[in-house]
């Protein structure tokens, strides 16, 4: 996760920055706001380890705009009958290993230009700076879509995929 | 994974920095970069024949930088289906992204290696390309305190090939699913508007 005061660093003297927040919007004009998106009921894939039907895109709107610091994921998959497996589909904590994310601003521009990739590959822990490297600037009532799509064959329960946007967003107040 | 500021620190003094993003004489700044994760998914990796003998390769898989790069990390995962019940007793591995169970391979197009042939015990010094693959876990890791590579500059329309190779093999008398092995690569990439 990129740290705050960095992000606030490398921002405020952008273009951007003035233009959307204020050239001389402090640091304490900023509070923390964390935005998640649900995607319940993602199908499984007639072939395992190939992403299988795509859940979404689904918009999230920043509507005071924002600078996302740092985006994480997990999932939840209901457990198995009794015999159908030895061992748990994923030793993954957050079963990251189990599906794919794709991330593109509504302009159409990609985060991820190729497309569907793996979220333990992608996000990691969410720990350091692993995803996204740089924090993301979205102007006031800009969107970012969101697509999931699970791994694991379609005779497994569906996945409840959640996604996080650790955001600095202006108070309401500034 | 290398931090944005430190990349950019270290690379705006290099020459092929200054060659390949410079323009009029001027370097872009920090902020004239944006973030891309370049994704190379191979779908379908072949079980090893020998139990942590890399197998069938798979790949090079080629990955273009239109605009040139400088790569920040690598990180990867796989998933692998459940095996039958009865097969195994216990998971076949414990790792977050399944990286134990495989092996990665990075080179330039122009066959400049990034990983290098390694000593294999017993075999006769440097080996086969195929012996060159590294697990990923001890390659990459998790992306967190490994720092693979340290940053790499990309010039513009060069790419990167990687190749991947499974070191699991299917228990006696059972079959084993193929691997799905997703690479990432974190990239600062000049904005579209810097070239403008």
């Amino acid at each position: 996760m990129i740290k705050w005061r960095e992000a606030y660093e490398r921002l405020r003297g952008t273009p951007e920055f003035t233009k959307w927040f204020g050239g001389s919007a402090p640091m304490g004009a900023f509070r923390f706001l964390a935005y998640s998106q649900q995607f319940t009921g993602v199908v499984g894939s007639a072939t395992a380890g190939s992403p299988g039907t795509v859940s979404g895109p689904t918009p999230q709107n920043f509507p005071s705009g924002a600078i996302i610091l740092g985006i994480t994921a997990g999932c939840y998959q209901a457990q198995q009958s009794e015999g159908a497996a030895d061992y748990a589909p994923s030793s993954n904590v957050g079963r990251r290993d189990l599906f794919c994310l794709a991330l593109q601003y509504s302009g159409g521009e990609q985060i991820t230009p190729n497309g569907l990739t793996m979220a333990e590959a992608l996000l990691g822990g969410g720990y350091d700076t692993i995803f996204p490297a740089k924090e993301i600037m979205v102007p006031p009532s800009q969107t970012l879509l969101c697509s999931v799509a699970a791994l694991t064959p379609s005779t497994l329960p569906n996945l409840a995929v959640h996604v996080v946007y650790h955001a600095m967003v202006p108070r309401a107040a500034a | 994974m290398v931090s944005w500021r430190a990349a950019y620190a270290r690379c705006k003094e290099n020459a092929k920095f200054q060659t390949f993003f410079g323009r009029n004489g001027r370097i872009p700044k920090e902020i004239d970069f944006e973030l891309r994760a370049y994704v190379l998914a191979f779908e379908s990796v072949d079980p090893a024949e020998t139990d942590g003998t890399p197998g069938p390769v798979n790949g090079p898989l080629t990955q273009e930088f239109a605009l040139g790069a400088v790569i920040l990390g690598v990180t990867s995962g796989c998933y692998l289906p459940q095996q039958t019940e009865g097969d195994v007793d216990y998971s076949p591995s414990r790792n977050q992204g399944r990286r134990d169970l495989y092996c990665l391979y990075f080179e330039y197009t122009n066959d400049e290696a990034i990983t290098q042939p390694q000593n294999v015990l017993g075999a006769a010094a440097y080996t086969t390309e195929q012996q060159a693959r590294v697990q990923s876990e001890a390659l990459t890791g998790s992306g967190l305190e490994n720092e693979f590579p340290q940053e790499i500059i990309v010039a513009p329309s060069n790419s990167i090939s990687v190749s991947a190779a499974a070191l699991i093999a299917a228990p006696y008398g059972t079959t084993l699913s193929d691997l799905c092995v997703h690479v990432v690569f974190h990239a600062m990439v000049p904005k579209e508007a810097w070239f403008q």
